[in-house]
Parts: C-alpha cells; structure tokens; sequence
C-alpha cells in the first residue's frame, strides 16, 4: 500500500507537470496548427530566469516565479511578431513551421547557454524535507508543486471555458473563418493563445526545477517528448485533453515500476512505457483517449 | 692503387653508415596533425573536457618546442579543438568526422566519456590514417570495441577500477557483505556496475540488486526506492554528478538511505562535484579513483598553470597531456601517417621498452632519441602507458577518498597500484 501511494503521488506530481506543459503546445496547436518544438525551451528559460531573479538579484522566489512568467510570455510575442505571424502571412506550410520551431528551439538553448553558462542550477528549497503519509514519503516540495500545479490547472480551465477571451479561443481553433466574419478579433485571440503558452511554459519548467532539485540547460529537451506524448495521448488541439494526457501518462510511468505489477520494470524503461500506451491507445482511438471526434478546445 | 681505391671505398661505406645512423629516422619529417575533442561547453563535464583539451594542446606544443630544439626534422602541430558540448554522441560523431576528413588529423584526442569515446573509435575504425586516444574514458566496452586497431586510450580500464572498488569495500563491510549496485545506463555506468559485480561475487560477496537510471529522467523518485529496498550493507553507485544531484535528494527522502555506507568512483573526488551534489548529502560517501602515478606531477601542474592560467584544473588533466605527447612521439616513430604505422609507434614509445626513461621536462632528449629509432620510456605526468592489443593501458594506479564536511579526503594507504 504504502509503495502505490508513493509511487502515485510520484506520478501526480510529474504528470502534473506533464500537463501544464502540454497545455501550452495543444493550445498553440489547435488555433495555429503549429508544433511548437521550442516549448520544451521554455521550461529550461523558465528555470534559469527564476533562479537568476532569485539567487542573484536576491528577489523573493514568488515574484522570480511571476517575473519569469512574464519573461515567457514576452519572449512568446517578441517570436509571434518577428517569425511567426509573418510565416502565416507568407502561407508558410507544416513542414515549414516545424523546421522554424526546431531552428528556434536550437537558438533559445544555445542563448540560455551563453547567457547563463553551461553549469547545473538548483533553487534554494529543501528537497528533503517530508512527511509521511499512509506509510509513504511526501516531500513538502513535491506537495507545493502537485497544488501550485492544481490551481492554475483549475483557472485556465475556467478561463479557457468562461471568459470571452478564452471563448473566442475555441470558437477560432473549431472554424477560423466562421470565426473571424462573426466578429472575433483573431489577433488578440493569438496573443492570448501565445501568452498562455509562454507563462505555462515558464511555470512548468519551474515545477520540474523545483521536484528535480538540480536543473541543466538540457531539462526542457528531455522532457519533451514525454510532454508531446501526453499532448497526443490527450488528444492533440484539445487543452483540457493535454492537461489529463499529463496526469495519465506520469501516473502511468511510475506505476509501471510497482513490484505488484507482474513484477514491475526497470525504471529505465519508464519512456518506453508512455510510448507503449501512446501508440496502444491510438492504435483503438486514433483521436486520442477522449471520445470519438477530437474535441477542440 | 687498387687496394687504396677500396679502402676509401670502405672508409666511404663506413662513414655513410655513421651518417645514417646518426640522422633521426625522421630527418625527411613527418608532419603530425592532431585535434581534439572534448566537452568544453554543457551541462556537467565542461571543466573536465576544458581541462582536457588544454592539456593536450599543451602537449602538443611541448614535444613541437622539443622537436625544435632536437633539431628533428617534420612537426607535431594541434589542428582544431571541437566542443563536443556535453559529450552529445551526434556532435562527437560530427566533431570527430570533421576532424579526420576536413581537417585531416593523425590523432583525435579524446572524447571525455566512455561513449563519446566509442563514437571517435567509430570514425578512426573506417577512416584511414587515424588513431583516436581517449584520455579518461573508462568503460571496458572500449576494451573489445572492433576498432581495428585505432582506439587507444591512457586511463586505466573499469576492470582494474573495479578491483579497487572491490577492495575498499571489503576493507569497510568484509567480503561477503550485501552490496546494492546503482548506475548510470551507459556504458560507463553499466560497464563499470558489471564488472564490480563480477569482482565482488569472485570475493566471495553477495550482491542485493541492480538500478539503473537515464541521465535525463524527469524524476528519479522510484529509481531510489527501488534501491533502498534491495538487501544491502553497502551501496555502490556509478554515476556522474548532475545525475546524482538529482538522485540523492530523492535517496534522502525515502528516509532509508545512508551516505556512509555508499562508494562511487572517480567523477565525484572534484571539489565541484561535491558542490553541484551538496555537502550535507555527500557527507561520508566514499570512493575509489584513478590517480596520476606519474613523475613531477607536481611540477608538470605548475608549468601547465603558468600556460593556461584560466585552465579549471581536475585530477585528470595530465592524462589529456601525456595522450598528445604520446601521439606526437608515436607519429616521430612511425616516420609514416598510416592508422598501422601510428598504431605501432604508440606501442614503440608507451610504456617500459627497455630503452630510456624520460619524463615530460625531458622532451627534447625523448624526441631525439625517437626520431634515431632508439627505444624509449615516456614515464608521463598521468602515469607511464605501456599500451596492450586492445590499445588500453596495462597498468594503472588508483586511490580511496572520502568526504567530510565538503572536504575531500585521500588515504594514500589504500592506494592500489596494478
């Protein structure tokens, strides 16, 4: 018992992660029909300017968090002014798009290299610290991170479902045409997509720092395919979608570790059991795990 | 008449053959060419690979200055130094492919990790004319990796690491105690962990389990309970230093796992391993590591400090030195640029040949001697490297350290010398 609530509250934990980061790709995906390859840039950005505004400029972490979020979100708009918008102008295609969006991810990796060096970073929070629950070890961390995650999980939700701005969002990504005669200002619906984005990018790249405990300019590369996975497991376009493809897909990697489990496997396999469910629940819902018809956001 | 005519003819035969002898082999000259690649940028190995590098361009340009001063004919010059940038294996393959065909080296030194090195064995094996040393890969993999006859390297195999991981061990927890055995899955973490393995069940112990982790997971919660949970006495870890970071925290918090009774091995003996880990979670980790047994290290460091000022200095930086010095020496004794003439001049000149010892202040004698086909020792600032088939060093010396308080500790009485 003991073991599957840790081993749980380990997949809660990282797929809450998962899927705020997701969040922000299916949302760039369903109103631009853009995969954006650099969102796993903007976790490692979101790391290393927070702990800059914290450790070097001595700023309290909760406005480092917010000023890296703003950060995120500026350097979304700075790359949708200068690249992307003029792409869409020029009727640039997919393939296109794509090798833009790597090209980007390539120049902010390298930036964040040069501008914060290559060494490995750690926030100034205990990570040991825990309490014990049902015979498992929570770390206080983790937990701060599982409910920071909850709540903004929860209020883009709600945006996204109650607020004009996050109506017109789906109302643009389910019939851009339709959309843009009735009314929709389609340019402030991108910016907003774009600031999402980028501030869930940032957040979720502090999460991670913050659970890992140690972070390189590497961190946001290697979680991305983990995060395309739950995006596309989630059902790709669909944000709601994006952020429970996150939670099944960490709660998913870490059980499949758990001795009761025919055995468990090795933890080195953990990748190899998302991919595997990926492509098991594609292969009987090609739309992904919600429902018949893809759902847009 | 006659007899006047032969003896000039043989006073003529004999003084031709005084010439030739003395003239070095390599009067005609041989240009050397060498490059190395080496993470010099990155997460994680930057001040090793920047050390590394530095060090063979020391190298090079110390046996160049020798050559100079020998009056030996030809030179030995560095080329280019790639960024491998964190020991990524496509940019070493790159780096490594660049070097040998648009840069035409004879040597690639490097790279700093067991991989990265196989994939510089990859490319030397189907080029032509060029031989690749690693200076601080460990892994046996390199060992039986078909290279044909083009990956060298001078830091000591993981099979004789293992036996001094072996020893200390036993020394704290006796021979048949329960080790648990974690590592890295690469061919470093997984070769060294096997050949612990081996060693320690030849010992007589017992071992309590196998963990291995990806260097880029996104947690390593389960890899540590599924460590704690193995019947151990000790641990015995294979990692690198951003990886542990991360682990050790998560080991710290299954409230089950204990510093002290941990060994690892020789990326952690840096003061700043310890830093990017923690102190207070490395309190009382031991280990064991390679160890320069070289002649004048401490005066070697001294001239390489003045050089390279801003150089960030590990342990293992006189292994970088003596690789290039060692490449030069072999391309003098060769006299030809083939991967088979080279290969064979590294064995001519690495290690106890019978001839003459001579260490790295004493080039310009070592150089002349070499370039005259006489055999040579270079007893180098790493340690003398008397290469085998496999291109790896036969010997090696290893020390046991400990850290208390953020401090590196060394007991040179458990040194263990092959």
């Amino acid at each position: 018992m003991a073991e599957f609530v840790q081993l749980l509250f380990n997949g809660l934990v990282e797929g809450s992660i998962f899927g705020i980061a997701a969040l922000g790709i299916s949302l760039v995906y369903s109103v631009l029909k853009l995969v954006n390859f650099a969102a796993g840039d903007f976790l490692t950005l979101g790391a290393f300017t927070t702990f800059f505004f914290a450790t070097n400029s001595h700023l309290p972490f909760i406005v480092a968090v917010l000023l890296s979020m703003l950060l995120g979100v500026a350097i979304s708009l700075i790359l949708e002014f200068i690249i992307w918008r003029k792409l869409r102008k020029s009727g640039a295609g997919m393939l296109a798009l794509f090798l833009v969006a790597t090209g980007v991810a390539f120049v902010l990796r390298q930036s964040i290299a040069l501008i914060f060096g290559s060494n490995s970073r750690k926030f100034d929070i205990d990570q040991i610290k825990t309490f014990e629950f049902l015979g498992a070890q929570i770390a206080q961390a983790q937990l701060a991170v599982l409910c920071c995650a909850s709540v903004a999980i929860t209020v883009i939700a709600l945006f996204i479902k109650k607020s004009t701005i996050g109506k017109n969002m789906r109302a643009y990504s389910d019939n851009p045409s339709l959309a843009s005669v009735s009314g929709i200002n389609v340019d402030r619906v991108i910016i907003a997509t774009w600031t999402i984005s980028g501030a869930f990018g940032a957040l979720a790249g502090i999460f991670q720092g913050t659970v890992q405990g140690q972070f390189t300019n590497g961190m946001g590369l290697d979680l991305l395919l983990s995060i395309l996975a739950a995006v596309v497991l989630g059902t790709i376009g669909d944000a709601y979608g994006a952020l429970i493809g996150g939670f099944v897909l960490g709660i998913v990697m870490e059980l499949s570790t758990w001795d009761a489990l025919l055995g468990g496997i090795p933890s080195t396999y953990k990748p190899v059991v998302a991919f595997a469910v990926l492509v098991i629940v594609l292969l009987f819902k090609p739309e992904g795990i919600f429902g018949v018809k893809a759902r847009k956001i | 008449m006659k007899k006047s005519k032969a003896l000039v003819l043989a006073a003529a035969i004999a003084a031709s053959a005084l010439l030739v002898s003395t003239v070095p082999a390599n009067a005609a000259g041989v240009d050397i060419r060498v490059g190395t690649v080496q993470p010099m940028s990155g997460a994680g190995f930057a001040s090793y690979g920047t050390g590394l590098a530095n060090a063979a361009a020391f190298g090079v340009t110390s046996v160049q200055a020798a050559m100079t001063a020998a009056g030996v004919g030809g030179s030995c010059k560095m080329i280019a130094q790639e960024d491998s940038v964190s020991d990524a294996p496509s940019v070493v393959r790159e780096a490594a492919t660049k070097l040998a065909k648009s840069d035409k080296v004879n040597f690639i030194i490097g790279s700093l990790t067991s991989g990265a090195s196989l994939e510089v064995g990859t490319v030397t094996a189907a080029a032509s004319g060029v031989i690749g040393i690693a200076s601080a890969a460990s892994s046996p993999s390199l060992t039986t990796f078909k290279d044909n006859d083009t990956l060298f390297r001078t830091y000591p195999s993981d099979l004789l690491q293992a036996v001094a991981l072996v020893k200390a061990v036993s020394k704290a927890n006796g021979n048949s105690s329960w080790v648990t055995v974690g590592a890295i899955n690469n061919s470093f973490g997984t070769g060294l962990a096997t050949a612990f393995k081996r060693a320690w069940i030849k010992n007589g112990g017992h071992i309590g389990g196998t963990v291995l982790w990806n260097a880029g997971a996104a947690s390593y919660d389960s890899e540590a309970a599924a460590l704690v949970k193995t019947k151990h006495d000790a641990f015995v870890f294979v990692d690198y230093p951003d990886s542990f970071a991360k682990l050790a925290p998560a080991l710290a918090r299954t409230k089950k796992w204990d510093a002290k009774i941990t060994f690892m091995t020789e990326a952690f003996n840096d003061d700043s391993a310890v830093k990017t880990v923690g102190a207070s979670l490395m309190n009382g980790i031991r280990g064991t590591s390679a160890k320069t047994n070289g002649t004048d290290a401490a005066g070697w460091k001294t001239a390489f400090t003045k050089a390279y000022p801003k150089n960030p200095g590990t342990f293992v930086d006189g292994s970088g030195f003596d690789a290039a010095v060692l490449a030069c020496l072999a391309g003098i004794s060769a006299g030809g640029t083939s991967s088979k003439a080279l290969a064979k001049g590294l064995r001519n000149v690495g290690g106890v040949n019978g001839g003459t010892a001579y260490t790295w202040d004493q080039l310009t004698a070592a150089v002349k001697d070499v370039a005259a086909g006489k055999p040579v020792t270079y007893n180098g600032v790493w340690g003398y490297t008397k290469f085998d088939r496999a291109g790896d060093p036969m010997g090696g010396a290893f020390e046991v350290w400990s850290i208390k308080d953020g401090v590196i500790l060394h007991d040179s009485k458990q040194d263990v010398q092959f």
